[in-house]
């Protein structure tokens, strides 16, 4: 089960995972385990993979092939996403074809090894690009329209999440970074917290920023999400002031008016 | 100039609190506005606050405040449901604190109590704007820019 996010900010991605892996046998739950969902590739690019760990064990190979191959050079995000999507579906294509001939014996359990979405992070043409793929490989690039992407089986509740931060705190103009990572964090804690079917901590925060005049992917430690979850706390609190003050008042309301004598 | 380390300063703020918690942004502000106000009073090693997501931040501090904690000085209290911490003293901590109090500087050490007690009467935003009141130039890299 797995959360991801990403982000496309004035000044970078910010890309967020939680932490959960479930494993299962034919189907069925066995154990939880914490795990990185998020790689860095060459200090350049993040992946991250939801759905079948081993596909996305080798989609994170391909997208590293394809870099060190130097087959995104000078690429524009419309040209790069069909060459990454085709490189990705040399893997789906086989996974799929295989889990349908295993469905008609074993059932809708085949097709968990075949199902598997990713958040691609890269920087293009000296340009930070953020594009998400789907089940199938098919590609699509995150814009300053819809500047968020998020995948795995939290993504019912982080969407619609996402859309309200973004209304609230960003409606005419791109987050930047540290925006960006305040809005993440605050996406995965509400998911973990909603736990959509095993979506949990530990959260992982991986920036694509500019390091002097490359672009380069970090990530974030743990010990500098502290402020922004206490931010992220004080953000609710407003939300409950804000009841309070119309149940009990905050200051004395101003009364209205009275009506006109004479 | 105090012969006191950085980390002797930290546990100093978490022990104003004088058995509250203190919060992230509260420790990170305190010891930003103690370094600010009295410099010459701490040593060279002293943290070194960059502008970060809410105002001067250096990381180190927690880093020392984890140590603290593994030293038994520091109690670290994870907020249920949320994943970050609050500091506490022990009470080897507090002990260790009365005798850092004996050889700090007294006015610094007045001024941490009195920025600490300011810093736990204020909300996270009341706190933070404040800071980049008297402090601007720590807005440079902070949320919600205009």
């Amino acid at each position: 089960m797995t959360l991801i996010v990403g982000i496309k900010c004035s000044d970078g991605i910010v890309v967020g995972a939680d932490g959960a892996a479930t494993f299962a046998a034919m189907g069925q739950p066995t154990i939880r385990q914490s795990v990185r969902k998020l790689n860095i590739i060459q200090d350049r690019i993040i992946v991250g993979v939801s759905g079948s760990v081993g596909l996305g064990q080798r989609i994170v190979g391909e997208v590293e092939r394809i870099w060190s191959d130097k087959k995104l050079t000078g690429k524009s995000i419309t040209d790069a996403m069909p060459i990454i999507a085709e490189a990705l579906r040399k893997h789906i294509l086989p996974e799929l074809q295989v889990a349908a001939n295993a469905k008609q014996l074993i059932g809708q359990m085949a097709m968990m090894s075949a199902v598997s979405s990713s958040i691609v992070a890269v920087p293009l043409s000296k340009a930070p690009c953020l594009m998400s793929f789907d089940q199938q490989g098919a590609p699509e690039a995150a814009t300053d329209d819809l500047p968020f992407v998020s995948i795995g089986s939290g993504q019912g509740i982080a969407d619609p999440f996402l859309a309200f931060l973004r209304r609230i705190f960003w409606p005419n103009k791109p987050p930047t970074v540290s925006d960006g990572i305040f809005a993440t964090l605050w996406c995965l804690q509400h998911a973990i917290q909603t736990n959509a079917g095993g979506v949990a901590d530990p959260k992982q925060i991986v920036v694509l920023s500019k390091d002097g005049a490359e672009w380069k992917a970090r990530e974030i430690p743990e010990t500098e999400f502290q402020e922004h979850l206490e931010a992220i706390q004080a953000a609710e609190q407003a939300l409950v002031s804000f009841r309070d003050e119309l149940r009990n008042g905050g200051t004395t309301p101003s009364e209205p008016p009275p009506k006109a004598t004479g | 100039m105090t012969t006191m380390k950085a980390q002797d300063w930290t546990l100093l703020a978490i022990a104003a609190g004088k058995g509250r918690t203190l919060t992230p942004v509260q420790l990170q502000k305190s010891l930003f506005l103690l370094s600010k106000e009295y410099p010459e009073l701490l040593e060279s090693g002293f943290y070194q606050f960059t502008p970060y997501n809410y105002g001067p931040f250096d990381v180190r501090i927690y880093g020392d405040a984890e140590r603290l904690s593994g030293e038994g000085l520091v109690e670290l209290q994870v907020v249920t449901g949320r994943r970050w911490n609050e500091y506490s003293v022990t009470s080897n901590g507090a002990d260790r604190a009365a005798a850092l109090r004996r050889e700090a500087p007294p006015e610094a050490l007045a001024y941490l109590d009195r920025v600490v007690a300011w810093a736990k009467s204020l909300s996270f935003q009341q706190l933070v704007r404040a800071v980049y009141q008297k402090y601007p130039e720590y807005r440079a890299n902070s949320v919600f820019q205009d």
